[in-house]
């Protein structure tokens, strides 16, 4: 097994330490930071996002995966800002006003770190003024809403809405996603995107912030 | 008039009560409390007890039909979402969940929801059958993450379980109208004890229940699905409604 298959594998397992040691080893018998995070780390979290998706893992698995991710990406990062890469595009993140939820979200702000894009978390409760002075300040290109009850995803509307009012809904994108919401929810508030899980959502959020 | 309710089992004293005073024939099938935590399943489930339903009127199983289906279920996490109303009109109360069903109003839930967002319900029902976060229940699962994904994952995951609970500020307890149960609202006092969330409590109110089982099904509280329909999210203050099945399914 190649290095860069190891490092997918065990990284996989969640097995974080390994992860970090591998990473670091790959480094060192000169493998270039993109393609230790290209063919290790992302190729290891899209088999996860798979897996997920198929109901072959369930949340557990997939949070402790994206840590062992983020632990790989933290060895990586120095070589990969001194190869110059740069952030691939700037996303807000929160849940809306009145939902404290934030496993989901969390899991999605790991996945779209692990893709390269600088990810500012407004924590929860956030209501649409925070999303969108954030948005405006961050200069981000997508705005990512997370609820998990069926009582506050109603608040996704009015996130829409102050975008709106604002005159600048044409320079951000808005996702939406929660256990509660569909893409016919979606469409009906005007939101752009629907991602039904956090794979689904990272690559949804590169592909807006390369657009 | 003859009646079926599928109910989630949080409900099974009040609807048992209120079945075996209603005026109506009522038979009840129970589904296992906490469904709603996987939503897919739920509705899978829910679709399965419809089948099988239709199968046993289909088969004359049943001696007779019921003239309505009720579900013992409010929105659920979009659970109820795509069931379809088959030989007779199928009834939904316009309910998030059980928290308004259990309070006698959604507009009580939803005020109180708006006092205290962060607020982990509890019920008699939900202490008989559901999942109960005490400390024992807590030790146990981290137990079983450092069996499944290894000491080094077990605290990032009980971390990552808690972080709600730190959001959270206060534990309601509703109280039944069938009568006082002591060791349920200490149970709940625990809970906030335990996770350092202030306890308050809210009187249950059988009313809307009672017109679960027995209507009058209004449209301002219920769904009324009729036959050849599908019940769909409005994605609205109503909840819910019903559109054609379509010709080709």
């Amino acid at each position: 097994m190649s290095i860069l298959e190891e490092i997918s594998t065990f990284m996989q397992r969640g097995r974080s330490p390994k992860v970090k040691e591998l990473v670091q080893q790959a480094l060192d018998e000169g493998i270039s930071p993109q393609e230790i995070l290209e063919q290790g780390l992302l190729s290891g979290m899209n088999v996860v996002g798979v897996k997920f998706k198929n109901n072959e893992v369930f949340v557990p698995e997939v949070l402790i995966a994206a840590r062992a991710m983020n632990a790989g990406i933290e060895v990586l990062k120095p070589a990969l800002l001194a190869d110059g890469v740069e952030a691939k595009g700037k996303v807000v993140i929160g849940t809306v006003k009145g939902d404290l939820h934030d496993i989901g979200k969390n899991l999605v702000r790991m996945m779209i770190e692990g893709q390269g894009i600088t990810v500012v978390d407004l924590g929860v409760d956030v209501s649409p003024e925070q999303f969108y002075e954030a948005a405006v300040a961050e200069k981000a290109q997508v705005v990512c809403c997370s609820a998990l009850l069926t009582t506050t995803m109603g608040e996704m509307k009015n996130v829409v809405k102050i975008f709106e009012e604002k005159g600048i809904r044409d320079q951000v994108k808005i996702m939406v996603g929660g256990a509660p919401i569909t893409q016919g929810f979606c469409e009906s508030i005007g939101a752009d995107c629907y991602a039904a899980d956090a794979a689904t959502a990272a690559e949804a959020a590169l592909a807006l912030c390369q657009n | 008039m003859r009646i079926h309710v599928i109910a989630c089992q949080v409900f099974f004293r009040p609807l048992s009560w209120l079945a075996a005073r209603s005026a109506h024939t009522v038979s009840i099938s129970w589904l296992p409390q906490g469904l709603h935590d996987t939503p897919s399943r739920l509705n899978q489930m829910l679709r399965q007890e419809l089948d099988r339903l239709e199968e046993q009127q289909e088969k004359r199983i049943l001696k007779h039909r019921p003239q309505a289906i009720v579900l013992g279920y409010g929105l659920c996490s979009n659970g109820v979402v795509g069931l379809e109303a088959g030989e007779v009109p199928l009834i939904a109360p316009r309910t998030d969940d059980c928290i308004g069903l259990l309070l006698g109003s959604q507009a009580r839930y939803l005020e109180a929801f708006a006092r205290h967002p962060g607020t982990y319900w509890v019920s008699d029902g939900w202490m008989e059958y559901g999942y109960v976060p005490t400390r024992e229940a807590l030790e146990q699962r981290r137990r079983d993450y450092v069996e499944q994904y290894g000491e080094e994952n077990a605290d990032f995951l009980m971390e990552q379980d808690q972080q709600w609970r730190k959001h959270y500020t206060t534990v309601a307890y509703i109280d039944s109208p069938l009568g006082a149960r002591p060791e349920f609202r200490e149970a709940a006092r625990q809970i906030g004890e335990d996770q350092g969330w202030s306890l308050v409590e809210y009187p249950g109110e059988l009313g809307l229940l009672e017109r679960l089982v027995n209507g009058p099904w209004e449209d301002e509280e219920f769904l009324v699905c009729p036959p050849g329909h599908r019940i769909i999210a409005s994605n609205d203050e109503r909840k819910i409604a019903a559109e054609p099945r379509k010709r080709s399914e």
